[in-house]
């Protein structure tokens, strides 16, 4: 039984930072740099997504949160969080996102974009 | 009570639970997302109505907001290359009747605009502002 | 907190499936009279009652712990409010309370003290009993890995209950008939003998049918959650598997024996006592099993996960059989193990030779692997089935080319032939991620871990998988190839003006784009013309894209009014596009025909044709090639 629980602590803790649905399309993109401010944040992921533990936030450089706090899970397709945003001057914007999958896992990860 | 009586009473109870469960709230959530959705749109629409009227629209009419590049100006038709359109159209190129004909006189080929339609449907929603962006 | 929630689920799962098998075992023994029985009956009832106790215990552990890990913090699995949100608002957390409905409900199902002389009462008492267990073990599927997969859940769910179910039958079982043997086999009870030994036979028939669907059922999840070699044995998911495989082996064998020798020979003492010993072992080899499959649920499945290839070597099976001695190895090795296939075979039906038979399958299968896999073996390392960081995108293949021409091309002398070639091509991205990571020292080529970020090495990796393409694309021409797709285009974004950018990727399944390269003034007509033929071209399902050579801001007011332009016209990041696509077509003016699934099937350099013919050549074809993947192999 020891050596059962040590076997498979070992291949738990091998993975690390593990998790299921994972971040597959982002609009705006990652890394990337847009004239004109957008009016929505939405990302796509690989697998469906429990609303009650799913949500996006978008800060500027000093921190702030921008959006207008209405991430929410698409309701048509189950993979697709979105967060509408206000006219946002130029500057750098970091997306961080923290979602549930159906299974039961929890994945967070985060990207910036730039508005010139 | 007989044990046999006690499982079936109790089998008899689960199924007529679920059965309950499902009817009272399954089929109900369905027919209240679509409710919802429709509720939405309308409130959406009136919205536009309200948008409308407040600028000076004919009863009945909606008004829409739109961002895009101009592409052509004719003195009554100017095409636009546009975003969505919430409620009416999805994001393409579309030539667009002016309202009057100096609408396009502001702006010139390749300009991203904001502009905004006025209309009951698609069919005669036209150009009642545009301006540089 | 991991192993917190591993041991908490690791006794709920047990607890679970053991009380499956309980009452699966008290069903499948018959009401006797035999006083031994009915205290093995008695004992195994208290038993039951003792694993529900367990499980709801440990449910519940498992759902606070779970609630932690939900909200971030590990105080909210003390929080009433926090738990009540994750039980009752999220998927996972109504089929927990599903499940444990039902166990508190089996729980004082069991907790009537009652009668059950009567046929009908012992019965329906066990049926009920077994029937509830199984309910809330097969619903465990409906949260597991299985239900994430769509299409396809209701399918993969349903074979994960019957995994489930199987275990339940089986593992359950040779408890509870472990503790029968064991009573059994006492020299004062023996004059139960009679009922174990039929007991242990109807046991041994039903675990032969549980333990196959056991396994069919494992292979099919297994097909479902880890797609490849890769994953099965890069991934700690493939690694946990291959571990529980481990451990079915000498399970299967233990079972072997018992069918085989101990079985027949019942009910003497000695093997009556052999047999119990066994049955213990395998229950005990079948708990670490469990708790393996535990481990797999809390991981994330080999699909998603990134494999680190443990070994120095891998098989490849594209590696092309020239030189004729490659050939007849390959030969010889197919004949040597279709003898031993045949010798496998005939030791199934001859009884006496079946040791001999058997070795010499073995034999021939090793020697034929020795002759004929070294051409297959080549070099492998730890990345070598990494997906890439980046796309296989217009502005990944261009910055890759930028630092390949500063870092690489010094020492590579421009773009030789060999990063050309085809066997280049067949190498896995994550083969050359690690040649560029790590270097070359018997060649002389540097480590480039520390000059390059990782995404910047994903970066030259595109770009070396579009050289090689791009050797090939001489091959295509005005005309398209039926049923010959195989340039795949690389995506990019499109900009018109300030608006939200759209992506060549957008057009997948949806339209061909015809993407035109050119330059003003000497375009101009050309532009004119596709702009008077554009609704018919787009009519049959064609998108124009037209990307000027030089970016600029006024591109679409530059192209004039007269006939209007309606295509798009990408007015930023065209550096990235012309670069890319130039490799394919330099020239002041070329178009390329990208199909519906993103390929590149025709190519106008410097010159233009009709483009409408061959539009129409694409849309009569009848196979459609699959859509190509987002990133490199």
């Amino acid at each position: 039984m020891g050596l059962a629980l040590a076997l498979a602590t070992w291949g738990l803790t091998a993975t690390g930072a593990s998790g299921h649905a994972m971040l597959q399309r982002a609009e705006p993109g990652p890394d990337s740099t847009l004239k004109r401010a957008p009016d929505e944040v939405k990302l796509s992921f690989t697998e469906r997504l429990e609303p009650a533990y799913s949500s996006v936030r978008i800060l500027d450089d000093r921190g702030q949160q921008v959006d207008r706090r209405d991430s929410r899970v698409d309701r048509a397709n189950r993979a697709i969080l979105r967060a509408t945003l206000p006219p946002l001057p130029p500057g750098r914007y970091k997306v961080l996102w923290r979602v549930l999958s159906i299974d039961g896992d929890v994945t967070d990860g985060g990207f910036t974009f730039r508005i010139e | 009570m007989r044990v046999w009586q006690v499982a079936v009473v109790l089998n008899l109870t689960f199924a007529v639970g679920l059965g309950l469960g499902y009817a009272g709230w399954g089929r109900r959530a369905d027919a209240l997302d679509r409710e919802f959705e429709a509720a939405r749109a309308q409130v959406e629409r009136l919205e536009r109505e309200r948008q409308a009227c407040a600028a000076g629209g004919r009863a009945g009419e909606q008004q829409w907001d739109g961002r895009g590049v101009v592409r052509a100006i004719y003195p009554h038709l100017v095409v636009v290359t546009h975003e969505e359109i919430r409620g009416l159209l999805p994001a393409r190129t579309t030539g667009f009747p002016a309202a009057s004909p100096q609408l396009g006189d502001s702006v010139r080929v390749g300009d991203p605009v904001r502009f905004s339609l006025r209309g009951t449907l698609i069919d005669d929603a036209a150009l009642v502002t545009i301006e540089r962006w | 907190m991991r192993i917190l929630l591993l041991t908490a689920l690791s006794a709920h799962l047990a607890s679970s499936v053991l009380v499956v098998g309980t009452f699966f075992m008290l069903l499948l023994a018959g009401p006797s009279r035999a006083p031994t029985a009915r205290r093995w009956e008695g004992a195994m009832v208290v038993w039951g009652r003792l694993l529900l106790l367990v499980a709801l215990g440990s449910g519940i552990v498992w759902l606070l712990v779970r609630t932690a890990l939900f909200e971030g913090r590990a105080q909210a699995a003390l929080e009433p409010r926090a738990v009540l949100h994750a039980v009752l608002d999220t998927w996972p957390g109504l089929i927990w309370l599903a499940r444990h409905g039902i166990l508190v409900i089996l729980a004082a199902f069991l907790a009537i003290r009652s009668d059950l002389t009567e046929r009908r009462d012992w019965i329906a008492a066990r049926v009920e009993a077994l029937a509830l267990g199984a309910l809330a073990l097969a619903l465990m599927s409906a949260s597991s890995h299985a239900a994430a997969i769509s299409p396809g859940t209701a399918l993969t769910v349903a074979i994960d209950a019957c995994h489930l179910l199987g275990t339940g039958v089986w593992l359950g079982g040779l408890v509870a008939l472990g503790a029968l043997l064991r009573a059994a086999s006492r020299d004062a009870d023996a004059d139960d003998r009679a009922h174990a030994v039929i007991t242990a036979r109807r046991f041994s028939r039903v675990a032969l049918v549980a333990m196959l669907a056991l396994m069919g059922s494992g292979v099919l999840n297994a097909l479902a959650q880890v797609e490849n070699i890769a994953a099965l044995v890069g991934t700690p998911h493939g690694r946990l598997l291959l571990a529980k495989v481990a451990v079915l082996v000498p399970i299967l064998g233990l079972a072997a024996v018992n069918r085989r020798r101990l079985l027949p020979a019942l009910p003497g003492p000695e093997a009556m006592r052999r047999l119990v010993a066994f049955v213990g072992v395998e229950a005990m080899l079948a708990l670490v099993l469990l708790v393996l499959a535990a481990a797999m649920t809390l991981t994330t499945p080999a699909r998603h996960a990134e494999p680190v290839w443990p070994l120095p070597v891998r098989l490849s099976l594209d590696t092309p059989l020239d030189g004729s001695a490659t050939r007849w190895r390959a030969l010889l090795a197919s004949q040597l193990a279709v003898l031993g296939a045949v010798a496998l075979i005939a030791s199934f039906f001859s009884l006496r030779r079946r040791a001999p038979l058997l070795a010499g399958a073995l034999a021939l299968a090793a020697v034929a692997a020795a002759v004929g896999l070294p051409p297959f073996v080549v070099d492998a390392y730890p990345t070598t089935y990494r997906r890439p960081l980046r796309t296989y995108h217009a502005t990944s293949i261009a910055s890759g080319s930028a630092i390949y021409w500063g870092q690489c091309a010094a020492c590579h002398h421009g773009t030789p032939a060999d990063l050309r070639s085809a066997s280049t091509s067949r190498r896995h991205a994550g083969e050359l991620f690690w040649l560029v990571s790590h270097g070359r020292p018997e060649r002389g080529m540097p480590a480039f871990e520390n000059r390059l970020e990782e995404a910047q090495r994903w970066d030259v990796i595109n770009f070396i998988r579009a050289l090689g393409t791009a050797a090939g694309s001489k091959s295509l021409g005005a005309q398209v190839q039926l049923d010959g797709a195989w340039l795949i285009a690389p995506d990019f974004t499109i900009f018109v003006g300030p608006l939200a950018p759209g992506a060549l990727r957008d057009y997948r399944g949806r339209r061909m784009v015809l993407l035109v390269l050119y330059t003003l003034p000497g375009s101009r007509a050309r532009i004119s013309e596709l702009a008077r033929k554009y609704n018919l071209l787009s009519t049959l399902g064609v998108e124009i894209i037209a990307v000027p050579m030089q970016t600029s801001a006024d591109a679409i007011r530059e192209l004039g009014a007269s006939p209007p332009v309606l295509f798009p016209v990408v007015t930023d990041g065209n550096a990235a596009i012309i670069a890319t696509y130039g490799m394919f077509a330099s020239g002041p003016h070329a178009e390329l025909l990208i199909d519906r699934q993103g390929y590149v099937r025709a190519i106008w350099r410097d010159d233009t044709g009709e483009i409408q013919v061959q539009v129409e050549r694409l849309n009569e074809e009848k196979s459609v090639p699959p859509f190509p993947d987002d990133h490199v192999h």
